[in-house]
């Protein structure tokens, strides 16, 4: 008897200690992302990439515990799950110095295994420096595989700085998910860093995609347009009156939304001409950027299918979409084409302030006066109460000039203000408007850089054909592509523009058709193009210039070609705005 | 005794098993990053979405057996991604294990793992007078590195020894109407040397017009198409090991030689600051270069000689790039090696077995190399520099003899961080060019070496 109640005792003493061990590791800080609770708002998926995809993350059971799992869209592009970095080991930031990734894949649909790479992207430092390093995991008896991946730099607080994991190719077959999971980041000496685990993940700033769209002036906001509906659900406003009067010839109704497929159009329900979609299903393809989260309605888009008369459009807007969509905003503006410099130059030094109607600049370099030729503009980056400002030529021979006094061209936080413009008040000869140039606008005001550089314009484009599977690099000067399909050569008409979603080293791309019978032929290079690293435009009448008008004379392979090594991720062709 | 005959029926059972077990054929794996056939898995030569089933695609198809019969082995292809390969590489082989059997490498990332020991030297390997080892197995080559290992392997053939030099070539008629000798009889007296060259330059650079405008220049070309075959004709390279080559004397012996040429004599057609490489790639075309350098595709972009009614009025002989003072003629070459390579894991089972498999694989006209050097195949290669049957056949064979010498030079990897067309302009001495850039060189081979 005395030994049953002495192992009772051990018995009960044993568990009290289980329970006391249980209960302190608890407690512990957590220092592993397991995903076991099924939470990750830490981590989103990053925009900031022409090719991101509009990936599905969700937690899953993969190898016998919960993962993130990623699945990419019906596009594949390359999704980037991006880490609050910052937020997760607050003030532990510093002592980073690498994580490591436990990564997975599905086999296909087909039951074999994939490989499957991708990069880890550190954005680092006060300037928040771009470095990346390849993961792989690429046999099956190592599936799942642990990764360690060491920081190229310092995470800096509030400096924007953040970390994410791509994943970018596989070795043939559907496109399988992966998963990650066992998370850590560990200090110089490989220990796991505490995390908390309740930061919530904000988008890095990386600028709006504006791929595809005009740029809009004198916008009026749509108030509190804030709603979400399933597919092919409708949901909406009425239009205030400011806003109706906005809508003018030349005038865009721009909408910021997210959709499962990419989709997104609006409609008039009460229209005179009847219950009229406008912008997509039939009626028109809006502009859209690649990102899928700006679409761009063109008034004569509306006129097309509801009619001239606008009053009898009638006040109800709705929006929808062919998949569970949300809109974030509307407005409308009348379109300008984006602006872009090129063989921009800089005039160092002209970060300026002043008060209403005051006036304060510095004296332009040679360089600066060298590229102030006819066709050039000069881009200032300035903010403002009102919005305005202008430049001035205090030295000119035509006397103390004022120029583009409320005729600036004014894209959000952008100034144009173009050669001719400044000829016609100081005159033809560039000599006589000598070296001083100020800023002035009619609030207080400063200026954070000036260029001037040779104007190219991107259009917005409506009706976007792609061109699918053209996501091919090339070595500089090397060309690469694929055949035209029929669509998009239908679609390769007067007024129409080609568009590359691309990069390269040094910023230049053009294309290339081979087969035209005027003979091996590139369009757009030499600057030709309009192209900013991420964009590259060319033109039907460019093609033409080079190709001559017979259409069927180009012949149907189409390629790119960069004077740096290259890669592009889409392109296509739609109708300039 | 039925104890003992069950427990001897027993043993056999485990006998016959364990000799079953090693007769299981080896897999040898090909690590690809793209898709290449055929290997074992393949049931027919329609496996390969690009076969017509011509003589060669069945031919290929049917080489798998081959292998397979001869070595007691199957063969397949993986593909690990490109990032994979490099990755696998790069780890498993360090870590004792390699992956897979053969990789495929480019040379960015493949010298650097043969300099890094991570590739079987087939030297240690190979019989000493296998054929290999001295560049004449008609089946495989090697590229030749400047620490002397057999380890970065190609197929040999005539279209990969013709399919990326870049040949000097000149104007036939301008020669003639100059009354100069015809180059070709120089090369076969070994007579074409740098003083000649120079001399003919000379001669050939003419205002014809009489307008103080040179007309014709002796020579010009686009520094990134001949800048490696200037220094290989001078015996030397820029960066091919670890350690920079740029300080040294030959290489100051081809600067000093180039800026002879380009503001010396004033005989070469002086490089544009923008889009150098468009305006100098065709001077040829409008008669202003006698000598140039060019290779097949430059010729075939504007259909020179290959519509019935050839666009130019002249012809272009190929010939090789005279040689300097430090140079070799027999181991000149116009062949950068910048291709993919294969190359056998240092610490792979039975690396013989592997090599053979590949050889076998690439071997898979069975030893007939004519029919693997069709000319009907390589057409393209013939007409695209002129159309005359003699001047093809003679082109062709130039580009075969240089071609045959693969050299390796890295500077095509980082060749725009040093100004050499403001050098060609006179803005640097070679000696300053020299100092101020041997660094940067280094640094970019540190770089590339780990």
């Amino acid at each position: 008897m005395k030994k049953f109640v002495s192992w009772l005792l051990v018995a009960v003493l044993a568990l009290g200690m289980c329970s006391w061990v249980s209960a302190e590791e608890t407690a512990a800080p957590v220092d592993v992302i397991d995903f076991e609770d099924g939470a990750f708002g830490f981590l989103g998926l990053w925009k900031g990439k022409a090719n991101a995809d509009a990936s599905t993350l969700e937690v899953a059971e993969f190898n016998g515990s919960q993962a993130l799992k990623i699945t990419l869209s019906p596009d594949a592009k390359v999704p980037y799950v991006a880490f609050n970095i910052e937020g997760l080991l607050g003030e532990r930031l510093a002592d980073v110095a690498a994580v490591s990734v436990d990564f997975g894949l599905d086999n296909g649909s087909d039951g074999k295994f994939h490989a499957v790479s991708g990069k880890f992207y550190d954005f680092t430092g006060e300037d928040n420096a771009e470095a990346s390093e390849n993961w792989s995991v690429y046999l099956a008896k190592k599936n799942p595989r642990t990764i360690v991946h060491k920081f190229a730099g310092e995470f800096l607080p509030e400096a924007g700085n953040f970390f994410a994991i791509s994943r970018e190719d596989q070795a043939g077959g559907e496109p399988v998910a992966i998963y990650l999971d066992n998370i850590k980041f560990l200090d110089k000496e490989g220990n796991p860093i505490a995390l908390d685990l309740t930061a919530e993940y904000v988008a890095p700033e990386s600028g709006r995609d504006l791929s595809n769209l005009v740029a809009l002036t004198n916008v009026v906001e749509f108030p509190n347009f804030k709603t979400s509906a399933g597919a092919w659900a409708q949901a909406g406003f009425e239009m205030p009156q400011e806003f109706i009067d906005a809508l003018v010839p030349g005038s865009v109704i721009e909408v910021d939304y997210e959709s499962a497929d990419g989709s997104m159009w609006i409609v008039f329900p009460w229209a005179a001409a009847g219950w009229m979609r406008v912008g997509g299903c039939g009626n028109g393809v809006d502009a859209r950027n690649n990102s899928h989260t700006i679409a761009q309605i063109p008034y004569e888009m509306i006129e097309q299918f509801c009619g001239e008369d606008k009053s009898t459009w009638n006040v109800m807007l709705q929006c929808e979409a062919g998949s569970e969509w949300t809109v974030y905003g509307v407005r409308v503006g009348q379109r300008a084409n984006q602006i872009v410099l090129k063989n921009a130059v800089e005039l160092p030094g002209f970060t300026v302030s002043g008060a209403a109607w005051a006036q304060t600049g510095i004296e332009m370099t040679q360089e600066f006066i060298d590229a102030l030729v006819p066709g050039s503009v000069i881009e200032v980056a300035f903010e403002s109460e009102d919005g305005n400002i202008w430049l001035v030529f205090p030295w000119a021979a035509a006397g103390w000039s004022r120029v583009a006094q409320n005729e600036a061209l004014i894209i959000g936080d952008r100034a144009y203000i173009t050669y001719e413009q400044i000829e016609a008040v100081c005159g033809e000869d560039k000599s006589t408007w000598n070296v001083m140039l100020q800023g002035e606008g009619s609030s207080p005001w400063t200026i954070y850089s000036v260029r001037v550089g040779q104007k190219g314009e991107f259009y917005g484009l409506t009706n976007l054909v792609e061109l699918p599977g053209f996501t091919v690099s090339g070595a500089a000067w090397a060309q690469t592509g694929i055949e035209m399909t029929q669509d998009f050569i239908d679609a390769l008409v007067p007024g129409s523009v080609i568009t590359v979603s691309y990069e390269s080293e040094d910023g230049n791309l053009w294309i290339v058709l081979p087969w035209a019978a005027a003979g091996w032929s590139r369009v757009g290079n030499e600057g030709k193009d309009v192209a900013d690293g991420k964009i590259a435009q060319v033109t039907y009448e460019q093609i033409v210039e080079v190709c001559g008008e017979d259409k069927s004379t180009w012949n149907v392979m189409l390629q790119c070609e960069g004077s740096s090594p290259w890669t592009v991720y889409s392109v296509a062709v739609g109708t300039a705005m | 005794m039925k104890r003992i005959l069950a427990l001897l029926l027993v043993a056999l059972m485990a006998v016959s098993m364990l000799s079953a077990l090693a007769d299981e054929p080896r897999n040898i794996t090909l690590a690809v990053w793209w898709d290449m056939y055929y290997d074992s898995d393949d049931e027919g030569w329609e496996a390969n979405p690009g076969a017509t089933g011509k003589e060669s695609d069945i031919m290929r198809y049917d080489n798998v057996k081959v292998i397979e019969d001869t070595y007691n082995v199957t063969f397949e292809f993986v593909n690990p991604t490109y990032a994979g390969t490099i990755d696998s590489l790069n780890n498993s082989i360090l870590a004792g294990e390699p992956d897979f059997d053969i990789y495929t490498v480019e040379l960015g990332w493949g010298v650097p793992a043969v300099m890094n020991g991570l590739a079987c030297d087939l030297r240690d390997v190979l019989d000493p007078d296998d054929p290999l080892l001295s560049h004449e197995d008609p089946i495989m080559n090697f590229v030749d590195l400047s620490n002397g290992a057999v380890s970065l392997l190609y197929a040999k053939g005539a279209e990969n020894q013709v399919d990326h030099v870049y040949n000097l070539a000149f104007n036939l008629q301008m020669i003639q109407e100059a009354n100069l000798e015809d180059p070709r009889d120089l090369v076969e007296r070994g007579e074409w040397t740098w003083d000649k060259f120079r001399e003919y330059c000379q001669v050939l650079t003419r205002d014809i017009d009489g307008d103080g405008v040179i007309d014709v220049y002796g020579y010009g070309g686009w520094l990134g198409d001949f800048l490696p075959y200037w220094f290989m004709s001078n015996g030397t390279y820029i960066a091919a090991t670890a350690t920079e080559n740029f300080s040294s004397a030959e290489v100051g012996e081809t600067l000093k030689f180039l800026q002879d040429l380009y503001i010396t004599d004033k005989v070469a057609y002086p490089i544009p600051e923008e889009s150098g490489w468009d305006v100098c790639r065709w001077l040829y075309r409008d008669k202003k270069v006698a000598f140039c350098t060019t290779t097949t595709w430059i010729l075939d972009s504007y259909k020179d000689y290959t519509e019935a009614d050839p666009n130019l009025d002249f012809d272009m002989v190929f010939i090789p790039y005279p040689i300097g003072p430090s140079g070799n003629a027999e181991t000149n070459s116009t062949q950068l090696a910048n291709s993919n390579y294969w190359l056998i894991p240092s610490n792979v089972e039975d690396p013989k077995l592997v090599y053979n498999v590949l050889r076998q694989y690439v071997n898979w006209f069975q030893g007939d190399t004519e029919l693997r050097d069709d000319p009907l195949e390589l057409e393209w290669h013939y007409v695209t520099t002129s159309n005359k049957f003699d001047l093809q056949e003679y082109n062709f064979d130039v580009m075969m003899e240089y071609g045959s010498r693969t050299m390796v030079d890295f500077l095509q990897i980082f060749i725009n961080d040093i100004p050499f067309r403001q050098f060609l302009d006179g803005e640097y001495t070679p000696a300053q060019l020299q100092e101020q850039y041997k660094q940067v060189v280094q640094d970019n081979l540190d770089q590339l070496f780990g």
